[in-house]
């Protein structure tokens, strides 16, 4: 027997059946929110929160250390491509 | 040491210099402090909100410290949205004692405010042992980050809460909400800024306020020298994504789309490597900024 039919053939089947669907609807439906969230929803009138809006550090910037940590993550995401193109290149040497 | 003197706050109203109030000046705080004493920064996240929020009709108050800069994005505000009202106050939040904090909320008081943006903020040199810091260090993690944030909510809020309406959108870090080793104590002081910005949602929700706190990863300033990349937006492209969250009641927001990706792909492996990975990049950065000061230090 497959290990398919095995597993249609459990009497648990039914009972992850309804544990997938489940989980696959929540998945579903937080991805469609998220793309709501991101892409489609409308800002707010702010106008209406009232007349003025107050910006802190509005002219300095922060002083961070994100140079070095953007260039090493780039660095660190060349070297993953690299290795992953050495591999590609061995495989198709097979 | 942590400066005795009073704070440094000076309000004016563009095209009218006239200053209000002045008080000490702060350079001898500066010179002491490697932290605070950075070169002429340029503007980043801040600056971009100021104008998205202009280009939606609200009015403008800048607050930074330095008045030759903000008079310079006071000006250019003025050129591209001739129509809107903008004011600029002088403060130092890395001395917001309260004589300071009287000022500004003098200078605050007579304001409409509807979106309050608490981005000021100051980060490492680079990473390092919290042991390594000075004190002056972690005196500034603590003043600009979490005191700047708080006291002015707490200045602003009042007003909101009366009128039944208004934002407060304060800009933390994904740093807040990840664990950053190496970077730990401005890692707490916006996780600090999180977990406040959580409670006050929901204990705000009644009267139509709304508090936010926003989790970015990388955005490229100027500043930081990046190009903008996948992962990597402008001020400009983030604070629109940003701007449009403000006012609905998600009190944690991440609100560039590619920034969320990334989150959930360091959520989904596991906490014993992802900490590990983290630790390994920042010791490596730290290692290579150790060697930039000692070099820095004896060219001096």
């Amino acid at each position: 027997m497959s290990t398919l039919a095995t597993l249609t053939a459990s009497p648990l089947a039914p009972a992850l059946l309804i544990l997938g669907s489940v989980t696959l609807t929540l998945l579903t439906v937080q991805l469609l929110d998220s793309l709501y969230k991101y892409f489609l929803r409308p800002g707010k009138n702010l106008r209406k929160c009232g007349e003025w809006a107050v910006i802190t550090g509005a002219t300095d910037g922060e002083r961070l250390h994100v140079e070095e940590l953007a260039r090493q993550e780039r660095s660190v995401f060349g070297r993953i491509v690299k290795l992953l193109l050495e591999d590609i290149q061995v495989l198709q040497g097979i | 040491m942590w400066s005795p003197s009073y704070g440094n706050v000076q309000v004016s109203q563009l095209g009218s210099p006239n200053p209000l109030l002045k008080l000490s000046s702060l350079e001898t705080l500066l010179s002491c402090n490697p932290l605070l004493h950075s070169p002429s920064l340029p503007p980043g996240i801040g600056k971009a909100y100021a104008f998205n929020l202009a280009s939606r009709g609200l009015s403008i108050v800048l607050i930074s410290r330095t008045k030759s800069k903000l008079d310079a994005v006071a000006e250019e505000i003025k050129e591209k949205y001739p129509d809107v009202k903008v004011k600029v106050i002088q403060c130092d939040y890395s001395n917001f004692d309260d004589k300071a904090r009287a000022s500004m909320k003098k200078a605050l008081s007579s304001l409409d405010i509807g979106v309050l943006v608490n981005n000021v903020g100051v980060s490492y040199t680079f990473p390092k042992f919290f042991h390594e810091l000075t004190e002056d260090e972690v005196g500034g993690l603590m003043e600009m980050n979490v005191n700047s944030t708080t006291w002015m909510t707490h200045m602003v809020l009042p007003g909101m809460m009366e009128r039944k309406r208004g934002a407060v959108v304060n800009i933390a870090s994904a740093a807040g909400v990840n664990t950053m080793p190496l970077l730990a104590q401005y890692s707490a002081a916006k996780g600090y800024i999180a977990m406040f910005s959580r409670g006050l949602m929901v204990e705000c929700a009644t009267k139509n306020v709304t508090v936010q706190c926003q989790v970015p990863f990388y955005v490229a300033t100027k500043l930081a020298k990046l190009r903008k990349a996948l992962t990597v937006p402008t001020p400009d492209a983030f604070v629109r994504m940003a701007s449009k969250t403000i006012g609905y009641s998600d009190a944690i927001v991440q609100p560039f789309w590619m920034h969320a990706v990334i989150g959930l792909a360091i959520n989904s492996i596991p906490t014993v490597v992802s900490d590990k990975i983290v630790m390994g990049m920042h010791a490596g950065i730290r290692k290579r900024g150790m060697k930039k000061a000692e070099k820095a230090a004896k060219g001096e």
